[in-house]
């Protein structure tokens, strides 16, 4: 037995020997297999964010702990990936693919870094990880835009319907389909794509302006143009669902450029409280970054809580005082919470700060203006001048003048600043309307007419707009023009009340004769007072002047007689009879219509 | 001095060689960068600060400037000075007149062309009909009118011309839209540059900005009224009141009308068909043209335009080049008389896709008779180091090859070998603005360039096979304005070849106006025809090859 030990000794001798030797021969065979790499540095001149430079800095350091470690190399890549240090993000996800050869994730990581620059290479690698890992739906889209791109139809089609198949009515791979189609001139495929697209999610405004593309395609112009407005904006490219980039960007995105990022997601999607944790958290980690409190107050601000942002820029200024936003931004804050002079205070001193912050300077103008008094106007004069001398291509610039200019009771000069905003920004509806508005206040009738019709034209759906044009129209006599607009109106909003009141008013009453029908007048009237249950004695009135019109004047002035009575003043709680001031302008109609309606005339509109 | 010949004698021998005639050493080399040999390698620097307009420009033009027949070069110059003014010694612009060696000499400080304001482009034409042609510098801030005075010396006729151009302006260029003999105005204009937005993202990696946070600006059209006076027509033309990021440029009848009509080419946006639907009137139809957008309906960023007949099907098409990871595009005229994104199959999308496109010119480097197309690159966008010589640190990962693409005569193409084309293909620039023009009279075509670093550079034209050419030049009744905006044709037995006549070169850059045609073999033409602005139809007599003809209206048959 003695002996019998010997071999048991030496086997055990062995396996230790060969275990010590293979631990020592690890590590040079790894090195003969693969060579020896550093981990790549960020490039000099790169001003980091700590909370970056630190997180790098752990992944160098656990790169050279383990340089044969694919994960390792792969999630130094994921950090510089995410930021934007894009050179550095390849190298370690080639080092990555490198040492583990079976994990699709290197590739595929590696072909959306090479996407813009080197879409070959890419494209390459989303075929190495799709051979990886058959199912990785993100890898089929990027490979289908790759092939889409290098005029490979039939090959880009295969990988958006394989998209597609692992993630069902995904809008990214339904559009990504709709190109091939359109790529290959068959729109009347594509339009199906993209229904599908749109029925998933009705949002995607990529969607609705390849739909324009393909209906055009299809040589069907008018269809094209339900789809796609003149002069707007092309959309983003529709984003593909993906998990792991998602993940990636949530675990790697430790700056604060990420935080702010995914509080605005956040508040996209009504999450404010998750949004304010997420710059909280970025806080927790760097709680003296003036730059983040300020963020944080912004978003107070958006959320509508000034209150809350108030601390937060009174900190960020405590840290750094020489933040001339964050004082701008208090200074608002401030303004917002019933405290504008310490508001204005504040906003002062960012413009003291920074005086060649335009910004600034017109927050302070505002402010200014609304106090009212003549010193504060004029010196929010003076700064809005400012504004627009620096920015005379600023649409906005040259409307806050306006509003300036009116408040300082200068009208004229008020619709000239504001004109030029016109003409800066033709296209935008927005800056028409105010314009008419303007105009409007100021008695420049005419003006605020075809202001207000030049955004209908633009969009006919408009109806604040459409309300103005009607009412400035009839305001200016021009009755035909009104009725043309309120049929327009009614286009739009069939059951709109007031706009039927008002056509059947107009059609009833005009001076014009070519504008009146009485019947149709009747028709519409009467089925107002049916909706109100006659009630309303507005309707009645119209009723009243329809009948008038249509030479029934005894039913007219039954009509007029119910609506007075419903007009009669009503006695108060203390016995008082009062009267409802909102109804004396309709009580003096009726009284206007009755007496004509009794001397056997209908009633006429005067112009105003 | 002395000692500096001494030591470089070989520098000298060199100089003299290449410059005092064509360079036996240099035939063969395709398209070779004779910039040292011609006095043309310049480099002014620019700024490193990420201002984005540094990364746009700058712009450049041959034209004749000092009336000797040969061409000269201008150089547009975009730098801010050292306290960020936009008026700046570091950005003077630069003219370089060809003496008879063929080497260009700075004439600049006498030229009165040495503007200090932040520059962007060129545009050439005799604007006062006077014989000579004057010069449109187009400027961030105030775009200026030189006046040729005939001896290459310019006076700045800006105010009393009538223009006020302000904003930052990009390509502009001279075209005859009513027909009425005189050069019009066009100017594309970019965007509303907020000056305090940061280049520098929270990461702190700096970059150029990304034109999509700025709002477009209108383009503006200018009338010339005779006498030297402008009158800004851009709202009763229609087009005062969409604003697009207007980058390049072409003019040509988009519809058939006889009416010349305008091509901008808008960044990151649709581009505009200016269609001249009645006399001075625009409307933008490029959706119905089928120019907005890309085959799969998208925007793109469009930067650099060049026109020509690629296909030799008689009608013009647009070449369109964009940014990485979006394909150049080629616009390519339908027999329905719309255009459509025909680049699949010719071979220019998947070679640009990894690249950034912005000058861009048709023309035959071959004189074989078809179209071939010439590409300057350079990134906006830092992607990674590179490390190219004689490049400063800060443009190093901007760079880009450049591309050549030649013709296989039906409008399919394929890229040029180094081994043929040398210099251009293996120079790597931040490549901006591209001109063409026939450098040394030889009968090919040759090429400028400015760079975005302030570099610039001349390949001339040394290809080993070259076919016939003619230059055509279509002037007016009295022979001194070129019809800008006219196309002439070439016809021999049942070939035809179409040119335009403009000094547009698409992307901030002028040439000079000759219509430069390559004719392959044939050696001898039966006719030339002339479509004049306005419509009008002329045929001349042809004759011979290999020569410079002047085309005067009204002497032609109708």
């Amino acid at each position: 037995m003695r002996f019998g030990k010997t071999p048991v000794i030496v086997t055990i001798a062995l396996v230790l020997a060969v275990a010590a030797a293979l631990t020592g021969i690890y590590k040079p065979w790894n090195f003969l297999r693969y060579g020896r790499a550093e981990p790549p540095l960020p490039p000099s001149g790169t001003e980091l964010e700590k909370p970056l430079a630190d997180r790098i800095e752990e992944r160098v350091e656990h790169v050279r702990a383990h340089p044969y470690d694919a994960k390792v190399w792969g999630s130094l890549g994921e950090t510089y990936d995410v930021h934007g240090i894009l050179t550095e993000a390849i190298f370690c996800y080639e080092r990555a693919q490198k040492l583990d050869r079976k994990d699709p994730r290197w590739p595929y990581l590696l072909g959306i870094a090479q996407r813009i620059g080197d879409q070959k290479a890419a494209l390459a690698c989303f075929e190495r990880a799709i051979a990886l890992a058959p199912d990785m739906a993100a890898a089929h889209f990027y490979a289908g835009h790759g092939y889409l791109q290098s005029e490979r139809f039939d090959d880009s089609q295969r990988e958006f319907t394989r998209a597609l198949e692992l993630a069902p009515e995904d809008p990214a791979a339904l559009i990504g389909l709709a190109k091939v189609s359109l790529s290959k001139h068959e729109p009347k495929l594509a339009i199906g794509f993209l229904e599908r697209a749109i029925a998933k999610k009705p949002a995607t405004r990529e969607a609705y302006w390849l739909m324009a593309s393909a209906w055009r395609d299809a040589g069907d112009e008018a269809k094209a143009a339900e789809y796609s407005k003149p002069g707007e904006p092309p959309p983003q490219q529709e984003a593909f669902a993906d998990q792991l980039r998602s993940q990636q960007l949530g675990n790697e995105g430790v700056t604060l450029r990420f935080a702010r990022m995914r509080a605005d997601v956040l508040l996209s999607r009504n999450q404010s409280e998750e949004a304010i944790a997420e710059l909280t958290h970025y806080l927790d980690k760097v709680p003296k970054s003036a730059t983040a409190l300020g963020a944080l107050g912004d978003l107070y601000i958006k959320l509508d809580r000034p209150i809350d942002a108030i601390p937060r820029y009174q900190a960020a200024n405590s840290i750094d005082p020489a933040l001339g936003q964050v004082l701008s931004m208090w200074g608002t804050a401030l303004y917002r919470t019933g405290k504008p002079e310490e508001g204005i205070e504040k906003t002062r001193q960012a413009v003291t700060l920074e005086p060649m912050d335009l910004d600034f300077k017109s927050n302070l103008a505002s402010m200014l203006a609304a106090q009212g008094t003549k010193p504060a106007l004029e010196e929010a004069l003076g700064l809005m001048n400012d504004v627009t001398k620096g920015r005379p291509q600023d649409p906005r610039a040259w409307i806050n003048l306006a509003q300036v200019l009116g408040a300082s009771l200068k009208a004229d000069e008020a619709i000239a600043a504001f004109q030029k905003a016109v003409d800066l920004a033709p296209n935008d509806p927005g800056v028409r309307h105010e314009f008419g508005v303007l105009c409007a206040r100021v008695g420049h009738l005419p003006e605020a007419a075809t202001a207000f019709a030049a955004v209908v034209k633009a969009d006919p759906t408009r109806l604040e707009a459409r309300t103005n044009l009607i009412h400035a129209l009839t305001m200016l006599g021009r009755q035909t023009e009104a009725i043309a607009e309120l049929r327009g109106a009614l286009e739009i909003a069939p059951k709109n009340p007031q706009f039927r009141a008002q056509l059947a008013w107009l059609l009833a009453t005009s001076k014009d004769d070519a504008a009146r029908n009485g019947p149709e007048a009747l028709s519409l009237a009467r089925e107002l007072v049916e909706g109100s249950q006659g009630k309303n004695p507005e309707f009645l009135v119209i009723q009243a002047a329809a009948e008038a019109e249509s030479g029934d004047f005894p039913s007219a002035l039954l009509s007029i007689d119910a609506g007075l009575e419903i007009l009669k003043p009503k006695p108060g709680g203390d016995g008082s009879v009062v009267q409802d001031p909102m109804l004396v302008g309709i009580i003096d109609r009726a009284l206007a219509c009755r007496k004509v309606f009794q001397e056997g005339r209908a009633y006429r509109t005067e112009v105003p | 001095m002395r000692l500096f010949h001494a030591a470089l004698p070989g520098l000298a021998w060199v100089l003299v060689s290449s410059c005092a005639k064509e360079s036996a050493t240099s035939k063969g080399v395709g398209l070779a960068d004779e910039s040292a040999a011609r006095g043309l390698q310049l480099c002014a620097p620019r700024g490193d600060d990420y201002f984005m307009p540094d990364s746009m420009g700058p712009g450049c033009a041959l034209f004749d400037a000092d009336g000797d027949k040969d061409l000269d070069a201008f150089f547009v110059h975009g730098a801010r000075g050292a306290d960020k003014s936009f008026e700046s010694e570091a950005g003077r612009d630069r003219l370089f007149l060809q003496g008879p060696d063929g080497r260009f000499s700075d004439a600049s400080a006498r030229s009165g062309l040495d503007d200090p304001r932040y520059g962007m482009g060129a545009a050439v034409a005799d604007v006062d009909s006077d014989g000579d042609l004057d010069l449109f510098v187009t400027n961030y801030g105030s775009s200026r009118l030189f006046r040729n005075r005939g001896d290459a010396s310019f006076e700045d006729a800006t105010e009393s011309a009538g223009i006020v151009e302000e904003g930052w302006a990009a390509t502009a260029g001279f075209f005859d839209y009513d027909a009425d003999g005189k050069p019009d105005l066009f100017v594309a204009r970019y965007l509303e540059l907020d000056l305090k937005a940061r280049a520098v993202g929270d990461d702190g990696v700096a970059d150029y900005l990304s034109p999509l946070q700025f709002p477009g600006l209108p383009a503006h059209l200018w009338h010339n009224e005779g006498g030297g006076k402008f009158r800004d027509v851009s709202k009763e033309a229609g087009i005062s009141e969409t604003p697009g990021r207007g980058l390049g440029l072409a003019f040509l009848d988009l519809d058939d009308d006889g009416r010349i009509d305008i091509f901008v080419a808008n960044d990151s946006e649709p581009n505009f068909a200016w269609v001249q639907i009645a006399p001075g009137r625009f409307e933008n139809r490029a959706f119905a043209l089928g120019l907005a957008v890309n085959r799969v309906g998208r925007p793109e960023a469009n930067m650099g335009v060049a026109l020509g007949d690629c296909d030799g099907d008689g009608s013009l098409d647009l070449f369109v080049t964009h940014l990485v990871a979006e394909t150049n595009i080629l616009f390519r005229r339908s027999a329905k008389g719309k255009y459509a994104d025909a680049t699949e199959g010719t071979g220019l999308g998947p070679p640009s896709l990894d690249l950034t496109g912005f000058g861009t010119a048709f023309f035959d480097a071959e004189n074989d008779g078809d179209l071939d197309l010439a590409v300057l690159n350079g990134r906006i966008m830092r992607r990674g180091p590179r490390s190219v010589a004689k490049l400063a640190p800060h443009w190093q990962p901007y760079a880009e090859e450049n591309q050549l693409f030649l013709n296989s005569g039906a409008g399919r193409f394929s890229l040029a070998a180094a081994k043929d084309w040398g210099d251009w293909t293996t120079t790597m620039a931040v490549g901006r603005a591209l001109c063409l023009g026939d450098v040394d009279r030889d009968g090919a075509l040759d090429l400028l360039v400015s760079n975005a670093d302030g570099s610039s550079r001349i390949f001339m034209n040394r290809s080993a096979t070259r076919g016939h050419y003619l230059s055509v030049r279509a002037l007016d009744a009295a022979g001194r304005c070129d019809a800008l905006g006219a196309t002439i044709e070439v016809r021999a037995a049942s070939q035809r070849w179409l040119r335009p006549v403009t000094t547009c070169q698409g992307y901030l850059s002028a040439g000079e106006p000759q219509a430069h045609f390559g004719l392959g073999a044939v050696t001898s033409i039966d006719a030339l025809v002339v479509h004049w602005p306005g419509g009008d139809v002329e045929t001349f007599a042809g004759g011979s090859v290999d020569r410079e003809l002047e085309l005067r209206r009204g002497s032609g048959s109708r």
